[in-house]
């Protein structure tokens, strides 16, 4: 690192130092800490964590998110097994959501014939072990480096003239190495109650379709547990506005009483949000709310693809039903999903038209090659508080 | 004729120390995958050839204390059949088993040795690896094939497709890419060649 980006570091540094993590009682973060360490290759060594990260504001104004995690080399890979969030110091912990996993990466190729699915039906396929340069200055290498722990800053979280707050993160991410590609699964906790799910993919393109444009889909699934996980209710969040409404707009919010699959429209910025039955001091109900960050929606018509035609699902709770492509199996059991423990789904997109970025060329024998790596495309969604809290996040 | 997975991990616990929810205990490695087969021959799903590729120890936390199970997922060469099969561990109970024909299954170590010493022992792949003897190593990649169209050789086939590479990660452009079909036992090269876009 040259001394000038140092010197530019410094009060990133500064700011980062006043963040706190306290390990939980149950936390063995670090290294030399029990569960001891399984053989690497071969062998799946599954070792469960807990990370309190506080994040500084004003006096009282602290919050603070409680994260239980679990990794698994290869498989299930990095899941986070329970979420907790504290509006304040003097607030009670409140469960935002139990297991969130990335269930399937679901990779078609447009020849209509190559498709792959990276963690349902793996090859030769391991956790990378990380090294300080994944890690960064702000970075921790947690479980002989299968996980990456950062806090990152996030940008202004909230400003106003003079008055002014830049937002913080805790990362937890990890990367599957998958033969050609790493896929970098990262989960993000941030300092005003949101987290975000995302998969970003990068390596060098498949051998033979070099410079075929094909797809990335993280297909994830979210165990909500809105404050009473035995007692959410999900509802489809659109907003309509058409010619001959002359301008005017407005917001419906439909429930949803039977577990099955929600398209998202564009122009609907539709959304799913899961409703406790808790409410905030405003006497406001306090949910969660899904927000697509999406590029476009793919449909895939090969066999067995119908798990494709929603891009959002909703199941109730059942532990053993965790695979995404299956979710056309799942609903057609026509359940309830009103008032219980809810699971939602959602796929997000992205789409890989290999470019000379990418690092391909045709050598001297006419034979296709890659030098150099494919730049990281993310995909993912946000979870944003609704009514969590009863006035603004880390606000004076 | 199944083989275990070498996924099922040994689980290195201090004398005393309570198991790991989500691990499975020694004994249960041995208990699980009896459980599991015996479950399969009573049903009569036990047929052929039959893998063990992929266990995971979840919790049912719609209980309390949340109650310990193993999801095991089986690969049967006979109809490319995934078995699904979930057991109860404080009991060793199979609860669940559900059969899925055609859904995306890993290749158990076994599988991938196969495939690796078919394709370096085939002809053609030694003739296009001595292009590269200069190589102190030559390692192989594998991934799943997922044979979608009836059109093409290894539909609904147990494919492995392998990749050549230097140990720098470096794919080897004059080696073709193989698909050893594991339901057959042939190994084909280069099936898509052509296919891709040209620039």
């Amino acid at each position: 690192m040259s001394f000038t980006r140092c010197l530019l570091a410094l009060p990133l540094i500064a700011v980062l130092s006043l963040l706190t993590t306290r390990p939980g009682a149950a936390d063995r973060g670090q290294d030399d800490a029990k569960p001891q360490e399984a053989q690497k290759k071969g062998g799946k060594k599954n070792q469960s964590n807990e990370i309190i990260q506080e994040f500084p504001g004003a006096a009282g104004e602290k919050t603070a998110w409680k994260v239980q995690y679990q990794v698994g080399d290869p498989r299930p890979g990095l899941l986070i097994t329970g979420t907790w969030f504290k509006t304040g110091p003097k607030a009670e912990w409140f469960q935002v959501t139990g297991e969130m996993r990335l269930s399937e990466i679901f990779v078609p190729y447009n020849n209509g014939t190559t498709r792959i699915y990276d963690i349902g039906a793996q090859g030769e396929y391991d956790l990378v072990e990380h090294s300080k340069d994944d890690a960064g200055i702000n970075g921790e290498l947690l479980h002989k480096g299968l996980v990456v722990k950062e806090i990152r800053d996030t940008g202004i979280l909230w400003k106003y003239y003079d008055k002014v707050r830049r937002g913080q993160e805790l990362l937890l991410w990890a990367t599957i190495g998958a033969t050609n590609y790493n896929y970098l699964v990262e989960f993000s906790f941030r300092c005003d109650g949101s987290l975000s799910c995302r998969m970003g993919s990068t390596g060098k393109n498949y051998g033979n379709h070099e410079t075929m444009g094909h797809m990335h889909h993280g297909c994830w699934r979210i165990d909500m547990n809105v404050g009473d996980k035995d007692h959410n209710s999900v509802a489809v969040v659109r907003r309509h506005e058409t010619k001959a409404d002359k301008g005017k707009a407005e917001d419906t919010v439909t429930y949803l009483k039977k577990e099955g699959g929600v398209q998202w429209k564009a122009e609907e910025f539709t959304r799913l949000r899961v409703q406790s039955k808790i409410k905030n001091a405003q006497d406001h109900a306090i949910s969660y709310e899904l927000v697509p960050l999406r590029p476009g929606s793919p449909r895939h018509f090969g066999p067995d693809e119908e798990f494709t035609a929603n891009d959002f699902w909703v199941t109730p709770y059942k532990f053993e039903e965790l695979y995404y492509p299956s979710l056309p199996i799942y609903v057609k059991k026509d359940r309830s999903i009103e008032d219980t423990d809810v699971v939602i789904w959602y796929m997000s997109p992205a789409y890989h038209l290999p470019r000379d970025e990418d690092g391909i060329f045709v050598n001297g024998r006419g034979e296709m090659e890659v030098r150099g790596v494919a730049m990281t495309t993310w995909c993912g969604l946000e979870m944003r508080p609704r009514n969590l809290f009863e006035k603004s996040p880390l606000y004076p | 004729m199944m083989r275990l997975s070498a996924f099922v991990a040994l689980a290195l616990m201090l004398p005393g120390d309570p198991p790991q929810p989500r691990e499975l205990t020694a004994a249960e490695q041995k208990a699980v995958p009896a459980a599991a087969e015996k479950a399969l021959k009573d049903r009569d799903l036990w047929k052929g050839k039959i893998y063990l590729t992929n266990s995971e120890v979840v919790l049912d936390e719609s209980v309390k204390p949340p109650q310990r199970y193993a999801l095991l997922t089986f690969y049967r060469y006979e109809g490319n059949l995934a078995i699904l099969v979930t057991v109860r561990l404080d009991k060793i109970t199979v609860t669940n088993v559900e059969s899925r024909p055609h859904m995306p299954t890993s290749l158990a170590p076994a599988e991938i040795a196969e495939a690796k010493k078919m394709a370096r022992e085939h002809p053609e792949i030694q003739k296009a690896l001595l292009r590269y003897k200069h190589l102190d190593k030559i390692e192989i990649d594998t991934i799943v094939a997922q044979i979608i169209s009836p059109e093409v050789p290894g539909y609904h086939h147990r494919v492995a497709r392998l990749f050549f590479r230097d140990e720098k990660r470096n794919y080897l452009a004059g080696v073709p890419m193989v698909d050893v079909d594991l339901t057959t036992g042939e190994v084909r090269f280069d099936l898509i060649r052509g296919m891709h876009d040209k620039k």
